[in-house]
């Protein structure tokens, strides 16, 4: 996972000047097609901020990307990963050329899947992660769907930069005007006891009950690596990564820690996560599992063994591991 | 690197035309989703430069990739100064509204007193409901530098845009501040696990955090039938008669108060996960923003409860409010 892209906070947001030079530059650079110098001259500017207000345009939402073409290469891979782990659909992207935007690039993805699923009257379930956050920019483009719900699949955090589990779902709701449904709970309770009084709540029971009624959901998972989310932003304490690592860990899937087989491990960690339960996850007509990069193909493996998902979307970069 | 994966070769030799479109898609890609510069790109697949320029014009021109832009696109003064009189107060906002925009329009005005007023390295305390809702929506965006926002209660399971947690959310994205959020439910079945919840230590810091904010911002609800916490259900009407019949005018920061302001002794009062209104008495400025007829009881015992320096209303809770607060005749009654 990326550590230029991932940011503590939110992505800072400029003055209305600069939303507007933005604006211009993406109009004339994606509309009328003008190279970004011919773009600098036309408003008495550098290149360089040129180049930085598209990027700022794209991280922003003010320009909206619609991709769903793929390269050969990708639909061999796709078919290969499809009669592998008997998925129903898979989607490749190309591997990123800097590392740091492989959940861009794959986020995206997945959001166009995501959005390609949605009916009238569908519920969402979502997990988080920087690549869930990246789907947005995908998500609720061009038809106009009613009657939508979105559901979290996991607590959240008490303190949060820019990405926490409720943030995803928040978002995603707003993109789709939809109704949003929040395990508000902690992400990671202090024992397994606070953990069952927690999902004794009515409020927080009815959501778990809701969740199983999903007709589309969209996981991530999370590699062992000290900059996983889960880790970087201590949400998980630096000392249980290796006890984790140790009681055979992989990675995680809504903060539910599996070893390579797709068992969960047996650890305090896995007792204390206030999540939607893995097998119940299995169990929905219609999981997609998006997460790229070749680190991640370990947990990728154990998370298809573990879900069984209806797809998979994902880089060259893990396919190409995924299916040797 | 691994073994390449035992994939067979496009079975077919791909035409030229074909190969120029696989490598556009790739291309496309790089350029339009992962944001690359076409030197970058260049470099990064073995091509020229021109090359790369003439793939991103074929993907653009072929519809391999779509793209779209999206552009985004008089206060009644006698009445604010004589809140200020009345209330003892810093500054008095009266907007003008009609029952159905009375919201939307003291939101407005609130989310531009925010505008103005957050500093880099401030601390901010917010509440929640439609109006405080209104006021996130109007702030716009503008980084501010060192800003924490932290959220006075609890969440909603489902919610719409009035979530407390939404609200808290919506202004941190605004100022691109850090957000804490008392991340457990709004509501609880008992005492005890509010009590359990304020245990946990994520929360308690989250709480301190709160008694330490600059500014505060919150609003009031009222005690009929279509109040957010009774029409959302999160309380029931039982529930909600059972606290008028106790002498509830209405809530701040879900407190349920007597007319003078005072915290009702009531289950209900007990079994919300909310910073306490008194947390607040250290806090250096708070705001409070509501308003309509219908509020004015519930003001009323906010302003007694909470030491306000801002208050943001409409001009008909203010002319109530000026005259429940001005003696009626001599000195039948005395501030």
């Amino acid at each position: 996972m990326s550590k230029r892209r991932l940011p503590r906070s939110a992505p800072a947001a400029p003055p209305a000047a600069e939303i507007d030079a933005m604006v211009r530059a993406a109009w004339l650079y994606y509309h009328e097609g003008l190279m970004q110098d011919a773009i600098a001259r036309l408003v008495g500017s550098s290149r360089a901020r040129v180049i930085a207000w598209l990027a700022a345009a794209r991280d922003l939402g003010i320009v909206r990307v619609h991709l769903a073409q793929r390269t050969a290469r990708a639909g061999i891979l796709e078919q290969a990963l499809v009669g592998r782990y008997g998925l129903r659909t898979a989607c490749v992207t190309p591997t990123a050329i800097d590392p740091a935007a492989t959940a861009a690039i794959v986020g995206h993805a997945a959001g166009s899947w995501l959005d390609g699923e949605l009916r009238d009257g569908a519920s969402i379930g979502v997990g988080w992660g920087h690549t869930l956050e990246m789907s947005l920019k995908a998500v609720g483009d061009d038809v106009a769907r009613g009657g939508l719900s979105v559901v979290s699949l996991l607590g959240s955090l008490p303190h949060s930069g820019a990405i926490t589990p409720a943030t995803v779902a928040r978002r995603m709701a707003d993109l789709l005007a939809a109704d949003c449904y929040q395990l508000t709970a902690p992400l990671l309770a202090g024992d397994a006891a606070t953990r069952d009084a927690l999902w004794r709540e009515p409020a927080l029971a009815d959501l778990r009950e809701r969740a199983t009624r999903v007709d589309v959901a969209l996981v991530s998972v999370g590699d062992m690596g000290r900059n996983a989310t889960l880790f970087r932003d201590g949400v998980i304490p630096a000392a249980e990564r290796a006890s984790l690592a140790a009681a055979g860990a992989v990675g995680d899937i809504l903060g539910q820690f599996i070893d390579a087989g797709g068992r969960r491990v047996d650890h305090p960690i896995n007792r204390r996560v206030i999540a939607f339960d893995l097998d119940a996850l299995r169990r929905l007509p219609n999981v997609a599992i998006a997460s790229g990069g070749a680190r991640k193909a370990p947990v990728l493996r154990a998370a298809l063994a573990a879900v069984r998902p209806a797809t998979l979307v994902t880089d060259e970069a893990a396919a190409e591991r995924l299916v040797a | 690197m691994p073994p390449r994966a035992p994939v067979a070769a496009p079975p077919v030799a791909a035409t030229a035309t074909a190969a120029a479109h696989d490598l556009a898609v790739r291309v496309a890609w790089h350029a339009f989703v992962e944001g690359r510069t076409q030197a970058e790109i260049a470099a990064a697949l073995g091509l020229s430069r021109t090359k790369v320029a003439r793939l991103v014009a074929t993907a653009r021109d072929t519809g391999v990739v779509r793209i779209r832009v999206h552009a985004t696109g008089a206060a009644p003064i006698a009445r604010e100064r004589e809140l200020v009189a009345c209330f003892g107060l810093e500054q008095a906002i009266v907007v003008a509204a009609t029952p159905a925009t009375v919201d939307a329009h003291i939101g407005a005005a609130a989310g531009g007193f925010l505008r103005e007023t957050i500093r880099p390295g401030m601390t901010v305390a917010v509440g929640w409901g439609a109006t405080l809702s209104a006021a996130a929506r109007a702030l716009g965006a503008r980084p501010v530098p060192q800003l924490d926002v932290v959220s006075l209660l609890g969440g909603m399971t489902h919610s719409r845009a009035i979530n407390p947690s939404a609200v808290a959310r919506r202004m941190a994205d605004a100022f691109a501040a850090q957000c804490h959020q008392l991340t457990a439910p709004l509501v609880v079945t008992s005492e005890t696990t509010r009590d359990l919840l304020w245990r946990d230590p994520g929360l308690t810091r989250v709480r301190a955090r709160a008694r330490r904010a600059d500014l505060a911002v919150v609003s009031v609800g009222s005690v009929d039938p279509d109040a957010t916490l009774f029409r959302e259900g999160l309380l029931s009407e039982a529930e909600r008669r059972s606290l008028v019949a106790a002498g509830a005018v209405g809530d701040v920061l879900c407190q349920f108060l007597d007319a003078t302001g005072r915290a009702l002794d009531h289950p209900v009062n007990r079994r919300m996960v909310a910073v306490p209104p008194g947390e607040l008495a250290q806090v250096r400025r708070v705001v409070l923003a509501s308003g309509g007829a219908r509020k004015v009881p519930a003001l009323r015992a906010a302003l007694a409860a909470l030491p306000v320096s801002v208050l943001i209303t409409d001009e008909a809770a203010a002319r109530a409010l000026v005259a429940g607060a001005r003696p009626r005749s001599g000195h039948e009654r005395q501030r």
